[in-house]
């Protein structure tokens, strides 16, 4: 019994039961750090100093910060009255309304966290399908999916992609020129595979497009110049982030200040604001941290990083395709967060097994974030959208699941290899 | 002045076994706010009242938005036959509620009785002995019955 065979198991344990989903997550995620620290002092590779320095505070700091900027912006109603005004433009088609609320969660993804984007947008898809008399399950399906293949194309669109950024040191716009691209392209093709998947509800039409019509934007919108007031924040937010190369803010600092900015000006009630903050998920993740640390204090994932150095051929183009793929795999099943906590060492001691990381970061971070899609509970927004799809006629199952998301998961990250393949394999191969 | 003088003894209830039709053909021919429900011994099990039939076929989204003021129409989700007649058979059961607000003891004042329909928003309080439901005030009787106190004082004055 090593401590890796111990950490890794424990790990193993903790996230089936995770995946079983026989209790909330957030349980049995804090009790099996709370074991792993046990353990680990009691096989003496993990200590309580050791966890706590596990958890990433700026990570769970960017999330607060961004979930007060988000959930004030949430009480504008700004959300809704986006969404109706694209619906709008639809004009009760299936396939413009898939493509344009799909759309417009993929760009409000790229700059506000994969989870809230989905929290704000899905109620109202919600209500804007079922009242058209569609199935909202594509619609939801589109949101979330997309959410978390626009949220890779940006340093900020999604945590582990601030995670890596920070790991490396890679700023805003190396991740705009490296990534976006690719996501782009991504989002092209996962639109084609919806439209096809769905082809038989993107040939209904509504017969209570009236309704639709008649929905007053303006009535959503709820307080116009307290909206005015966070947008500057989150502008502020978006500049620092943009000027991280220059001020090296951390990601929580900017983020909190952000939100600060935006508590001032608009003076709400905190415990309504503070309420709203999804504690769940960020003692989910602290947790999460925890156990990851464990596996690295035990010193299996550096043993996992030596396994794969040296499988990993001189030929940096394999490399680049095999951590795509596994990250992909991985993630589609350990949530995004701490499975990219996990691989950081791993990467970092590939650097210094003299192998040249750079592409390695941007493979992860693609197969990370594609690789999210591929199962429900891959990443936090597929968790939620489950949840409310639940309260539905159709609620998605693991079988609706992998049937759309899963094979579109597939789609993206051939596409991330294809491009990957072009980049570093012909246009500027590496060495 | 105590809600015991204002107990309506006489009351309409159905059985757990009753059906929606016969509920609503109880409110609309009766006029009635509140229906409580009284099982084959006598004993109280809960009650029922306009909204919450009509909370049968309210949409679902209500509970996930702050604000469904945009919607003017609810399109697809709107009343129709096929809807209502989906639930015409639902039992007295599935649809009653069991609010232990709506519970009161009979020596209760009457501002006491309003201060609880008040914040509860409640439009009857029952009082139940032993299992067995004596009466109901209605909200609108002990407010009549206020108004009386406050213009018998004022006339005094």
């Amino acid at each position: 019994m090593t401590p890796q065979l111990v950490s890794g198991l424990l790990f193993l344990i903790i996230f089936i039961i995770i995946l079983s989903e026989r209790m909330h997550r957030t349980i049995i995620a804090l009790f099996g750090a709370v074991l792993m620290v046990a353990v680990g002092m009691a096989m003496n590779f993990y200590s309580q100093a050791k966890a706590g320095a596990s958890i990433d505070f700026n990570t769970l700091g960017l999330l607060m910060g961004m979930m007060i900027l988000v959930n004030m912006l949430k009480k504008t109603g700004f959300f809704e009255y986006l969404a109706i005004v694209t619906a709008k433009i639809s004009k009760g088609s299936p396939l413009l309304l898939l493509v344009l609320l799909g759309s417009i969660t993929t760009v409000v993804s790229m700059f506000l966290d994969n989870v809230t984007t989905v929290v704000l947008i899905l109620p109202v898809t919600l209500i804007i399908t079922q009242i058209l008399g569609f199935n909202p399950i594509p619609y939801i399906l589109a949101e979330v999916i997309l959410s978390n293949v626009g949220g890779t194309g940006t340093l900020i669109g999604d945590p582990p992609n601030i995670i890596i950024g920070s790991a490396a040191g890679f700023s805003f716009n190396d991740f705009l020129v490296h990534l976006l691209p690719v996501v782009l392209v991504a989002w092209a093709v996962t639109l084609a595979l919806l439209i096809w998947l769905f082809r038989q509800e993107m040939m209904k039409k509504s017969h209570n497009v009236h309704a639709l019509m008649v929905m007053d934007e303006k009535m959503a919108l709820k307080d116009r110049p307290s909206l005015y007031k966070i947008l500057f924040a989150l502008g502020v937010v978006i500049l620092l982030f943009f000027l991280h190369g220059v001020f090296h803010y951390q990601a929580a600092f900017v983020a909190l200040l952000g939100a600060a900015i935006a508590l001032i000006l608009v003076r709400p009630d905190p415990e309504e604001i503070l309420k709203d903050v999804e504690w769940p998920v960020l003692v989910f993740f602290g947790s999460l941290f925890v156990l990851v640390g464990g596996m690295e204090a035990s010193g299996l994932l550096e043993q996992f990083a030596h396994l794969l150095g040296s499988h990993m051929s001189s030929n940096i183009l394999v490399s680049i395709v095999i951590i795509i793929w596994v990250s992909a795999i991985l993630s589609a099943v350990v949530d995004n967060i701490p499975f990219t906590v996990a691989m950081v060492p791993v990467i970092k001691s590939l650097e210094s097994q003299g192998i040249p990381v750079e592409p390695l970061w941007w493979a992860l971070a693609l197969g990370v974030g594609f690789g999210g899609n591929g199962s429900p509970v891959g990443a936090t927004a597929n968790v939620i959208a489950m949840a409310m799809s639940q309260k539905t006629e159709h609620p998605i199952t693991l079988k609706v699941w992998m049937k759309t998301a899963g094979i579109i998961t597939l789609a993206t990250c051939l596409v991330a290899t294809l491009c990957f393949l072009l980049i570093y394999g012909l246009l500027f191969p590496i060495k | 002045m105590i809600i015991k003088e204002y107990l309506n003894r006489k009351f309409i209830s159905v059985r757990p076994e009753d059906s929606l039709s016969r509920i609503i053909d109880l409110f609309q021919a009766k006029k009635i706010g509140i229906l409580p429900v009284i099982d084959q011994e006598g004993h109280y099990q809960g009650v029922i009242t306009p909204p919450d039939v009509i909370d049968l076929f309210m949409p679902e989204f209500i509970n996930l938005v702050e604000d469904v003021d945009f919607v003017q129409n609810l399109g697809a989700l709107e009343l129709d036959r096929k809807k209502v007649l989906k639930f015409k058979d639902l039992k007295a059961s599935k649809i009653m509620v069991k609010n232990p607000h709506l519970l009161i003891n009979e020596n209760s004042s009457l501002l006491g009785a309003l201060a609880i329909m008040k914040k509860d928003n409640l439009s009857h309080l029952l009082v139940v002995k032993k299992g067995k439901l004596e009466g109901l005030v209605a909200r609108g009787d002990l407010l009549r019955a206020v108004l009386d106190f406050l213009k018998n004082s004022v006339e005094e004055e």
